[in-house]
């Protein structure tokens, strides 16, 4: 039993939220401080003929003007392939040129007016399957002479191709001899926008002694601190990080953004420069969700049981990797979906194009993966005139089995998840006419190299600091993160309190990544507050005569096991050890998930490629109106297994907030590219989902307790997004005969495809 | 972002506003609501010199309904349009609460609305529906014009810099019927302007046989248009099935939509057909409960 981890207490951060009082990067304004502004390339590929800033520097009110990468070192995740400022080449419309810092942004928007630079276009690709094909041109000829983590970055030398992951078990040539049925199809999903609430901003100040102090709004404090040190050359304890509350990230600040131009302006100037990305520079110049496209052959016997699957997948990363890499390598692992195939070639690509960078977004590859694996079970099972939950029944994943890296797969819950959302979603109920249910299963991987640390302090009044570098993003990190250390120190959840990540003070964490935070930070938490715990108990022990495996901590007292007389309560106990042993008490906790191998090169195989799995399933119930094309999603059922829920509301929070954004891929957002320029870069021109078009969501929890980690936990933040398009697509079929292979499910497009298989309807 | 500098009257008559247009002519621009205006000159896509501030203008914000129909001052809010209850006008008010969002209609006017002659606006389609007029007037004389010959192209109409759009005149229904109306708007979300408006209004006998008729379209032209050759099917006619389908059809005719992000040119003709054919539909089966009540 559990006293305060599964409760569903209020999220810490609540109160400020709800009252305005959260501060922001935004907020933090310092003495001196100047706005920091970019001119951003017209050209989706051109050389820098010449570039005159002399007229910029002398506009009044203009304190640094930097461009060139001369002072800066290339960059990147997990290929250093990015200039800060390019010096030679633009490789997208919207790519920074020159950092302006003035005393306004008038004054900062007319130095960059009179900036003069001489371009030279060169020819530019912007399909990724046509940027792999032989003469296309190359965005970066030296590619392989970047740094690169070997592990996760396999770049095809002379091409675009900045990674391939490759999957091979069996042959798929025997497979799809054994099939009775066999689809094939391609799929393509457009490119999104994170469109956080908070835009990306960051504050930065270089003094005069060559210390960095850096506010920003980052998922990943000490990747950004580690990347600004790389560019501008300081060894890391120069670089100070700080994270005040950030509004919101689904993966859009997980590496460097504007910090580094913010940085080089104040190393300049040495005063603290100020950054804030309009709502445009959010679409046409930060990452973006990959748009992809994925070709699927999938075969199965008479019976129903898969034999062969062909994945396909290029993954257009844009003009730079970021975290494309590992997109692919993630949406790779997904490519024969979360079944039992024993044939498989899995062929996953992230291809350089001309256009803005896409990076990390909540499901890493995921999600397309999953919208085209699904989608083609969905056209199989319809082939084979088997139900298609049935479908998946027969070929899901159960513990026990081999994935497509050949790893023993445990803790799988895929069959208990489909079933609920088979009840859920009241399957077999009859629909009236143009409406139908459609079903996906859910999976997702976690990310490697997931270095966690804590530090649990207990002041003297037995209030406790938790010092934790994962920011808090909106998900509810911290709320979980103190009720774990709460139940372990026996202590209320509101006398812990969890502060912001400052890399000079808190210990290091890979940050507030997929999934990560609870499964891995989690566990961190658990052993530091365990510590801290036994330090708390030895000093009591001290005090009460005991052996300190004989106390334990209840209701705010110590006592002695069986001894109700023999207690001391423990704030007495906390400031005793202070005052009169003397030491503070500080408990530290770290965590590595262990015994990760790389995948091998050409078969992908691997014992244990990531520290964990998750699974879910989706159903919805939609309704087509046939004159307009339009699809209404009238209810989604979300079912995860999350392990252990820390805070069952803030898990159906996640989830919810998923769903809506699956919604968003599935039925309206789409990023609309001409010649490498974004079309609809604003609120008004690109839709998010708004709140009145949001169906009724059920989510529902599946608690299967993940063997290795604190209670439990899996992780719950990105499988919701999962799915949702695919279970929309696979409804509309169901509900009026169309298949819909290209997201969104736009009212055009589904007018079309029900013109194309009835003939006008007049 | 911020406008150019500008002047600012607040003139409270009539004739001030004249004099201001007189004087400053195709320098000065007249504000009412300033919903379109203002973001208009923050994005500096004008750059008026003078703003002439039309709100204190009490004549400008009267109402009357008479036999011959309904006048409106320039300055009537869309909101009051949602909240009006005239059943001899029911369009008006099925229109106003398609109109973007509660902030834009609270604040927003009818006149300001049909003078900028966006032709994606609400207003402009449903009251080209109604046959409205509207009044122009500078300091020497005053005209009535038909709001279809009003409308001339894209942000472009007869007003002269000069003169001022007083107000708007809609026809009463005749007498032995009884009016419907419905407006259908296809948006890509929420508060958007249009991708299509239809409006669509008809005066329907005991009988059930149309005595009037008027369809109106947004965001399908490089105005608001008015489907006379639709309208004028239906007149005579009981709204039976295959007359609302040949309207329908000849409204869609009458659209000239281009493809543009909204949608492509032949999609927005389609649902202008299936707009028209559901609004008619709906007033066929509003005057049947009708009339079914009163049997």
């Amino acid at each position: 039993m559990t006293r305060v981890v599964g409760q569903p207490v209020i999220r810490s951060d609540a109160w400020r939220k709800v009252t305005g009082a959260s501060y922001y990067t935004v907020d933090v304004t310092l003495p001196a401080m100047l706005v920091g502004k970019l001119l951003r390339s017209p050209y989706a590929h051109a050389r820098i003929v010449h570039m005159d800033i002399s007229r910029a520097r002398q506009v009044p009110g203009v304190a640094a003007v930097v461009a060139g990468n001369g002072r800066a070192s290339p960059w990147g995740g997990h290929i250093w392939d990015q200039p800060v400022l390019p010096a030679d080449v633009v490789r997208y419309r919207g790519e920074p040129l020159v950092a302006v810092a003035a005393e306004s942004e008038a004054a900062a928007e007319e130095a960059l007016r009179l900036v003069e630079v001489v371009y030279e276009a060169l020819p530019s690709v912007f399909d990724p399957e046509q940027a792999m094909e032989p003469g296309a041109p190359l965005l970066h000829p030296q590619m392989m002479e970047y740094w690169r983590n070997e592990a996760v970055c396999r770049p095809i030398p002379g091409t675009n191709a900045v990674n391939r992951t490759r999957f091979r078990v069996g042959s798929v040539t025997t497979g799809f001899s054994e099939a009775a049925a066999v689809v094939e199809a391609t799929f393509t999903v457009p490119g999104i926008e994170h469109v956080t609430l908070e835009p990306t901003a960051a504050v930065a100040w270089w003094e005069r002694d060559d210390r960095l102090t850096v506010w920003t709004s980052t998922q990943c404090p000490f990747v950004v601190r580690d990347q600004l040190a790389h560019v501008v050359g300081l060894p890391l304890h120069k670089v100070r990080v700080i994270v005040p509350d950030v509004g919101g990230g689904f993966g859009g600040k997980g590496n460097m953004r504007i910090e580094p131009y913010a940085a080089l302006l104040s190393r300049e100037c040495h005063r603290p420069v100020k950054m804030v990305h309009s709502r445009y520079e959010e679409f046409v110049g930060s990452t973006i969700g990959h748009p992809a496209k994925i070709r699927i052959k999938l075969g199965a016997t008479r019976d129903g049981v898969l034999t062969a699957i062909q994945t396909t997948a290029f993954y257009d990363t844009g003009a730079y990797g970021d975290s494309g890499e590992m997109v692919s390598w993630q949406g790779g692992l997904g490519g024969a979906g979360p079944y039992r195939v024993p044939h498989v070639a899995i062929d996953s690509y992230a291809v350089y194009t001309n256009k803005v960078p896409a990076g990390a977004f909540r499901g890493m590859g995921w999600p397309q993966m999953l919208f085209a694996i699904e989608s083609a079970i969905d056209m199989l099972s319809a082939r084979l005139q088997i139900d298609p939950v049935e479908f998946r029944l027969k070929n899901l994943l159960e513990n026990g089995d081999r994935f497509v890296t050949g790893e023993v797969l445990e803790s799988v819950t895929l069959r208990e998840c489909l079933l609920k959302a088979r009840e859920a979603i009241d399957w077999d109920a009859p629909t009236p006419p143009n409406r139908g249910r459609g079903v996906a299963l859910v999976m997702k991987s976690s990310v490697n190299n997931s270095t966690a640390s804590a530090v649990v302090k207990i002041h003297e009044d037995t209030t406790v600091q938790l010092v934790i570098g994962a920011p808090e993003i909106g998900q509810g990190s911290h709320s979980a993160m103190a009720q774990i250390a709460a139940e372990i120190l026996g202590v209320a959840y509101d006398a812990v309190e969890v502060t912001n990540p400052d890399t000079a003070f808190s210990p290091y964490d890979r940050g507030a990544i997929s999934d990560r935070t609870t499964f891995h930070l989690g566990q961190a938490v658990y052993e530091a507050a365990t510590q801290a715990r036994q330090q708390l108990l030895a000093a009591a022990a001290d005090w009460l005569e005991a052996n300190p495996a004989d106390l334990e901590i209840c209701e705010g007292y110590v006592m002695v096991k069986g001894v109700p007389a023999r207690t001391a309560p423990l704030a007495a106990v906390a400031r005793r050890a202070y005052r009169v042993k003397g030491g503070p008490i500080i408990g530290e906790g770290r965590h590595l998930e262990e015994g990760i191998v790389p995948l091998d090169p050409l078969t992908g195989q691997s014992p244990k490629a990531v520290s964990h799995y998750k699974y879910g399933a989706q159903a919805v119930e939609v309704e087509v109106d046939r004159e307009l094309g339009m699809v209404k999603v009238l209810r989604v059922v979300s079912v995860h297994d999350c392990g252990r829920a820390i805070n069952p509301i803030q898990v159906s929070g996640q989830i919810e907030g998923a769903v809506v954004q699956g919604l968003g891929l599935a039925l309206w957002e789409a990023l609309q590219f001409e010649d490498g320029q974004v079309m609809n870069p604003s609120l008004m021109d690109y839709h998010v989902p708004m709140a009145p078009e949001i169906p009724e969501i059920v989510p529902i929890l599946v608690e299967c307790p993940h063997p290795h980690s604190p209670f439990g936990v899996k992780g719950i933040g990105e499988p919701g997004i999962i799915g949702v398009a695919p279970a929309v697509a696979n409804a509309v079929s169901r509900a009026v005969g169309i298949r819909i292979f290209d997201l969104p499910l736009a009212p055009e497009r589904v007018l079309r495809a029900l013109q194309a298989t009835q003939g006008r309807a007049r | 972002m911020f406008p150019n500098p500008f002047d600012y009257y607040a003139p409270e008559t009539c004739d001030d506003v004249y004099a201001l247009l007189h004087e400053h002519g195709y320098d000065a621009k007249v504000i009412a609501g300033g919903q379109s205006l203002l973001p208009m000159m923050k994005l500096r896509l004008a750059a008026p010199e003078v703003l002439v501030d039309v709100n204190n203008v009490a004549d400008l914000r009267t109402m009357a309904v008479s036999d011959t129909g309904l006048r409106l001052g320039a300055l009537t809010r869309h909101a009051e349009m949602e909240r009006a209850q005239w059943p001899d006008y029911p369009l008006l008010s099925a229109t106003a609460g398609h109109i973007a969002d509660p902030i834009v209609r609270n604040r927003g006017t009818m006149g300001g609305s049909l003078a900028h002659a966006d032709p994606a606006a609400d207003w402009g389609a449903a009251l080209l529906a109604l046959d409205a007029r509207v009044t122009l007037a500078d300091a020497a004389r005053s005209r009535e014009v038909r709001l279809d010959d009003f409308f001339v192209d894209t942000f472009t109409t007869v007003l002269e810099p000069t003169e001022l759009l007083t107000a708007i005149v809609i026809p009463a229904p005749p007498r032995e019927s009884r009016p419907f109306g419905q407006y259908l708007k296809l948006e890509r979300k929420v508060g958007d302007f249009a991708v299509v408006g239809v409006a669509v209004t008809a005066s329907l006998d005991d009988a059930g046989r149309v005595v009037t008729a008027g369809i109106g379209l947004a965001s399908v032209g490089p105005r608001p248009l008015k489907a006379q050759a639709a309208e004028a099917l239906l007149v005579g006619q009981t709204l039976s099935p295959a007359v609302i389908r040949e309207a329908a059809e000849a409204a869609s005719q009458a659209a000239d939509p281009v493809s543009d992000r909204r949608g492509s040119a032949e999609y927005k003709r389609t649902m202008v057909r299936v707009f028209v054919e559901r609004g008619l539909a709906k007033i066929q089966a509003d005057w049947e409960l009708v009339n079914r009540a009163s049997a």
